[in-house]
């Protein structure tokens, strides 16, 4: 099997197998326009310890059926929450890595970890109350008292749903 | 729970596309929470398509086709998203309002003080034995809109059936008179006696200039209605119909070439199995009634009930009856080599109070009512053949029970059904209109 060179941005390198590199769009694509594989492809939007957590990822799931590119209309009205339970314990991290890892498969164009990624996010939301979701992601609220009460009024008929 | 000082907003890390990716994932509960976080995700959620695709998601896009008209302009999706949850949900709000029984008027009303209502759209037109009105109802007032009294001459009994076409009212009054009365956009043209029968009607359809109705001795005729001087009504067809039972639908179709088709769907008994609804078609054009002709059962398919019909409805080729054990069932006309057949497509059971009448309405939606309003139900017909068919959606309306009962109690019964926009219109023979608006 052919191997990849990758470099991350603090310059450390990485050598993988081609078919786990290729879980990445953007690799894939890079490796088809160069022609040529020896050649090292420097990341320098990702850091060694997020690339590393990532090509984990790839390495576990390197034998995935590859959907290719998925329409946006299936995404939308595929609403499982549920993530599998090996994902599960991957995207256990502090938020500050869960956020580079949602970051860097977007930017690597890795759809499925990008997808776990934004549900691990969304499920960090879900079920909360605006205060709790503040806490969580330490947003100050810039509303006044009055304009909170106005928007919690508008909205009261969403909160049984 | 503390707050993490070393967490991060995500709205001011991820591209609009991924929090749109986070967002998709979420339901409308937290998407109102996230409205309230903070100013940013407030305008984040708001402009985002993220309710478009939650509507999409929980309702689906055939559900689209109900909202067609107003297709052009930028939709508020969060509005229709509540909407809908609110049809699913049976979440509404009722207003009751009585019409009054006299209005500018110096005459009593005679001992048919009970009138006749029919809905259109959001209008309601009211008749008895003095005058005529038109309503419409808008949020949650009901307008009057039009009145003409009835000259003393024209007009001696009260209303017994009512039919609306394009600008056409026609009335069947209980003594046999047949009245047409032009609606205008201001107000009623002449009220004009057209005929007397010997016996009222007791159904009435019109299209274009055609009527087509069944008499209380059994007749049925197909008349057309000539708006020049001189004899007003000619009859293209008269047809003594003794077995039938007074529960009928009358149904004109689209014209086929040069020629008026008209359906009459009335119950019918069959010994071997019992109850089932028969149609027959009438083929005519302004001289005659070129053919007519029964429609055919598929034996394997046919549908029977222990009990007649309460009230048989038709819309396009959907022939929808209303039964007092609960249940409404659904069939569909259709031809198949130059023979006609009826089709059962389902029964609908969810009613407990039994069925008095039903209406299926062009958005694809079936409101059935159980006498004395004791239960509402609203069914989606969901995909667009309407064969599937999902559970009803039950509309409490408990408070009606607590009416105290009025004098006529007995005769309280259902006389229309409406369903326009976000509306549920019910009309009843005590005068009073029920609304339920599910725009809230």
């Amino acid at each position: 099997m052919s191997k990849i060179k990758l470099i991350s941005s603090d310059n450390e390198e990485f050598v993988v197998d081609q078919l786990i590199a290729e879980r990445s769009m953007l690799i894939k694509n890079m490796l088809e326009d160069v022609g040529e594989i020896n050649v090292p492809i420097p990341l320098p939007n990702v850091s060694s310890n997020v690339l590393r957590k990532v090509l984990e990822w790839c390495e576990h799931h390197k034998n995935d059926l590859y959907s290719g590119t998925e329409e946006e209309s299936d995404i939308r009205l595929k609403k499982s929450t549920d993530i599998d339970e090996w994902d599960r314990k991957f995207m256990a991290v502090d938020q500050e890595m869960l956020f580079e890892i949602v970051l860097a498969s977007n930017y690597l164009d890795i759809k499925p970890l990008l997808d776990t990624g934004c549900k691990t996010v969304a499920n960090m939301i879900r079920g909360k109350s605006p205060e709790d979701i503040r806490k969580t992601f330490n947003i100050p609220n810039d509303f006044t008292p009055e304009e909170e009460e106005q928007i919690r009024k508008e909205n009261e008929w969403a909160e049984d749903r | 729970m503390t707050t993490d000082v070393k967490a991060k907003n995500p709205a001011s890390i991820f591209s609009h596309e991924t929090l749109l990716h986070v967002l998709n994932d979420l339901s409308a509960h937290d998407l109102a929470a996230l409205e309230r976080v903070s100013r940013s995700w407030n305008s984040i959620v708001r402009r985002s398509s993220v309710w478009h695709n939650l509507y999409l998601s929980e309702f689906g896009t055939k559900h689209l086709r109900r909202h067609g008209r107003i297709e052009k302009k930028r939709r508020n999706w969060k509005g229709l998203f509540r909407r809908q949850s609110n049809w699913k949900d049976g979440r509404c709000k009722k207003v009751e309002s009585m019409l009054p029984q006299l209005l500018n008027s110096e005459k009593s009303v005679g001992e048919d003080r009970l009138g006749l209502t029919l809905t259109h759209q959001n209008n309601i037109y009211f008749c008895n034995d003095v005058q005529i009105s038109k309503w419409s109802s808008v949020g949650n007032s009901l307008k009057c809109q039009a009145i003409s009294s009835f000259r003393d001459e024209t007009v001696k009994s009260g209303p017994a059936v009512m039919c609306l076409d394009n600008a056409s009212l026609y009335i069947g009054l209980k003594d046999g008179n047949l009245l047409h009365v032009t609606v205008h956009e201001t107000g009623f043209g002449n009220i004009e006696n057209l005929a007397t029968f010997s016996t009222k009607f007791v159904a009435l359809s019109s299209h274009k200039n055609y009527i087509c109705g069944l008499t209380n001795d059994n007749n049925l005729y197909i008349l057309q209605h000539s708006h020049q001087a001189g004899t007003k009504l000619k009859v293209l067809g008269k047809y003594h119909v003794s077995s039938i039972e007074k529960q009928v639908a009358i149904h004109f179709q689209q014209s086929k070439e040069g020629y008026e088709v008209v359906h009459v769907v009335f119950n019918d008994y069959v010994l071997s199995g019992g109850w089932t609804v028969s149609l027959q078609e009438f083929v005519f054009n302004e001289y005659c009634v070129k053919s007519s002709r029964l429609a055919l059962h598929d034996n394997k398919d046919i549908e029977y009930s222990q009990q007649p019909a309460s009230a048989i409805f038709m819309y396009g080729s959907y022939i929808l009856t209303s039964h007092p054990d609960n249940s409404l069932i659904l069939q569909r006309l259709y031809s198949t080599n130059n023979e006609l057949r009826i089709k059962f497509l389902g029964r609908l059971l969810g009613h407990v109070c039994g069925v008095q009448i039903s209406k299926l309405f062009s958005c694809g939606r079936i409101v059935s009512v159980s006498k004395n309003c004791a239960d509402i139900c609203v069914w989606d017909l969901h995909d667009t053949n309407y064969q599937s068919i999902v559970s009803p959606l039950m509309l409490t309306c408990t408070n009606i029970h607590n009416k105290p009962v009025s004098d006529y109690e007995k005769e309280c019964k259902v006389q229309d059904i409406g369903l326009y926009e976000d509306t549920i219109l019910i009309t009843l023979s005590d005068g009073r209109i029920l609304k339920f608006l599910f725009n809230i």
